[in-house]
């Protein structure tokens, strides 16, 4: 039962990260922008709300601290998304290389500005988010022990964003116009909807969920942070691809890959999967060649917006 | 459906180059990284040496720390501790330093990196790791004027041929008996489930490790203690990632106590790990016992004095090369930080004590210690009365 939750838990660790980051990239993409900048957006959104954790470590408690953090992440996600938003609306450029250059330049840009303010490239922070237990939720059978105790306020953030995404895009007029400006923006246009307004938003709240993504990815994992968030951005966005775009199969999607990498990296402490005796590269290959062949069985059913990528002239056919 | 294509085919191969090849995601980076190191390493010479200002035409340096690839310069563990040493001296004389990396632990880059140190006037180069063998041995042949100490290897050549040229000073240490001294240390404590991380098996890290597995049975037999378990594994990077950290957290949640994590800036998974679950770990090279309240001990080795004391004889014109020094509990290079450590029951007596009998091979105990070479992988060190698990 113990080990069952300890696997529960670190899925939900694995997963949460993944699932704010793919939904962002779902924002983006449903406005008709493609993101590939994901990953540079989570380094700049853990840099900022890290390096303010290790500033004021010792001045504030710590859930409050956590909060602020949120804050910064997501607002510095947001700006550096602007650079993309700018690059893809108003230049017209390719989407591809814009968010190419945001990954290439946050963890050089994240070294030089952790260099620069504390000395060090690596910056340690007193980890101390950690809720043990959350009175009489916690007593809850079985729900209460996995999601009630040893727990992070991210882990409720990323829930509380996946139902409001779900919302938000299928149930509101705002969602209405955003998947119709990734679909056919000439249509939304004709009926004088700011095609490039709804674009720049979508990738607004992209930037914004990435950032918060990257804070939320160092939180649970690490005392530190080394300017990089190893190649997270890019498994969100095959998460991204294999849900289709949809919050509900992204959150299947991201647990699904949470669990293939419990399993490749805790199978050495779980007695069950050690018995089992097969040889330990598997475990360790399963995230990668799953991923791998689902995306293969997935491209030729794709329901990726048919504008995405495409950046749209006003009158345009 | 094109663009499809093509977002998909970038994403696959960002997918392999990030993920499967674990150390590959630092090589994009570190271009950019060299180049802010240097910039800001300017900066820090101008800053901190107001009173050297007619050096600065020698500008990036005369003393220098070559990090691997795979390392990082604030490790807070052995890279840290060589760049302590080195602003130690330094400091003093008012001598200029910087560090630099390389893209890739390939011979090639290295070279472009000693190249250009040279050239910003390097006099002496500290070189970090292991995984200079190879090129040290061009370096110190191209460059006889420049004097060179390299820790934990001995410069090789490909054809496993060892040449110590005499600006060339190696410094070994016996890892195995400092990773004997905190095994022991652990189980007289009354740990008995004990776990080992390893960053990479690359030597130093493989002593550590054996030795750790050695003084965790010894410790056993000497004090009678039964069913002592210990997990041996190696992280394969010295990242701090989230699958390190899950790995030692599945550990810690099947019953480990303790890790020994020998991983440099990967030690952070570790702590956090055993944040989460209430384990102890501990640390490697310095005393990392300001890292995490979960720092029962660090096996250190004297790096900041070494380095120092090194650059003291090239200043004083005494050092001599071509040799190559081991430092053990007999030279006193290598200890437990016993003023932080937080054992319950292993006393400074204790420690005393045992730290003797190391030094004078009482009984032959130092030199029963296995040695990196001596067995291929942990499961085969001869271990009598503690059952080893090896997770490859």
């Amino acid at each position: 039962m113990q080990t069952l939750l300890f696997i529960l838990r670190q899925t939900l660790s694995f997963s949460i990260p993944l699932l704010i980051v793919a939904l962002g990239g779902t924002f983006s993409v449903r406005s008709g922008i493609t993101n590939i900048g994901l990953e540079g957006m989570m380094v700049m959104g853990a840099l900022t709300s890290i390096s303010f954790v290790r500033m004021t470590q010792d001045n504030i408690s710590s859930q409050n601290q956590l909060l602020v953090a949120i804050i910064i992440s997501i607002i510095a996600g947001m700006l550096i998304s602007l650079l993309h938003a700018f690059a893809s609306v108003n230049l017209k450029a390719d989407q591809i290389i814009s968010g190419q250059a945001i990954n290439t330049f946050a963890p050089a840009f994240s070294v030089f500005v952790s260099r620069i303010i504390f000395g060090e490239q690596i910056i340690v922070f007193n980890n101390t988010f950690r809720i043990d237990e959350i009175p009489l939720l916690s007593k809850i059978p079985i729900i209460g022990d996995i999601f009630f105790k040893d727990t992070y306020i991210t882990t409720y953030l990323g829930i509380i964003i996946y139902l409001i995404s779900s919302f938000v895009l299928f149930k509101t007029r705002f969602g209405l116009r955003l998947r119709a400006c990734g679909e056919y923006p000439q249509a939304p246009d004709s009926v004088g909807i700011n095609v490039s307004k709804m674009r720049y938003i979508g990738v607004l709240i992209s930037g914004a969920l990435c950032g918060l993504g990257g804070l939320v990815y160092v939180v649970p994992n690490s005392t530190n942070f080394n300017s990089t968030v190893f190649g997270y951005g890019f498994l969100a966005m095959a998460v991204m691809i294999f849900g289709q775009w949809h919050p509900t199969k992204i959150l299947f999607a991201s647990l699904f890959f949470g669990l293939l990498m419990t399993f490749s990296s805790t199978y050495s402490g779980i007695p069950f999967l050690v018995s089992l005796g097969i040889p330990s590269n598997y475990y360790k290959i399963l995230p990668y060649a799953m991923t791998l062949i689902i995306l293969v069985f997935n491209v030729s059913s794709s329901k990726e917006p048919a504008a995405a990528g495409k950046p749209f002239e006003k009158g345009m056919r | 459906m094109k663009k499809m294509k093509k977002i998909l085919s970038i994403l696959l191969v960002l997918l392999l180059v990030f993920s499967i090849v674990a150390c590959g995601s630092k090589k994009k980076e570190d271009d950019a990284k060299k180049d802010d190191a240097k910039k800001d390493d300017a900066a820090e010479e101008s800053s901190e040496e107001p009173a050297s200002k007619d050096s600065e035409e020698s500008s990036k340096g005369e003393v220098v720390l070559f990090v691997s690839a795979a390392g990082a310069l604030d490790d807070r563990a052995f890279n840290s501790a060589c760049w302590l040493g080195i602003q130690d001296f330094c400091g003093e004389t008012g001598k200029t330093y910087a560090y630099y990396q390389p893209t890739e632990d390939t011979v090639e880059a290295q070279m472009v990196i000693c190249d250009t140190a040279v050239k910003a006037g390097a006099k002496f180069i500290v070189i970090s790791a292991d995984q200079f063998k190879l090129s040290a041995v061009e370096m110190q042949e191209s460059y006889p004027d420049v004097t060179f100490i390299i820790y934990d290897s001995i410069p090789t050549t490909a054809e496993g041929e060892e040449i110590i040229a005499d600006n060339l000073k190696s410094i070994l240490f016996k890892e195995q008996e400092v990773g004997f001294l905190a095994g022991y240390a652990a189980v007289q404590d009354g740990y008995t489930k004990l776990g080992f991380v390893g960053g990479m098996p690359v030597p130093a890290v493989v002593r550590f490790g054996y030795g750790f597995a050695k003084g965790v049975d010894r410790a056993a037999e000497d004090l009678n203690v039964d069913g002592v378990e210990l997990m041996y594994s190696y992280f394969g990077n010295f990242e701090a990632t989230p699958d390190n950290q899950a790995r030692c957290a599945s550990w810690y949640q099947n019953g480990t106590e303790v890790i020994f994590a020998a991983a440099g800036p990967a030690g952070a998974s570790a702590f956090k790990a055993a944040e989460d679950n209430d384990g102890v770990v501990i640390g490697v090279d310095s005393d990392q016992s300001a890292e995490s309240e979960t720092v029962i001990s660090s096996a250190m080795k004297d790096l900041r004095n070494l380095t120092y004391k090194a650059l003291k004889e090239w200043d004083e014109g005494t050092f001599k090369g071509g040799v190559v020094e081991t430092y053990g509990s007999a030279e006193g290079g290598v200890a437990l930080p016993m003023e932080t450590s937080k054992w319950k029951n292993f006393s400074q007596e204790d420690y005393d004590a045992l730290y003797e009998r190391l030094a004078k091979d009482e009984d032959g105990i130092a030199s029963s210690i296995p040695s990196n070479t001596d067995y291929d992988d942990p499961s085969q060190i001869p271990l009598e009365r503690t059952k080893i698990t090896y997770v490859q």
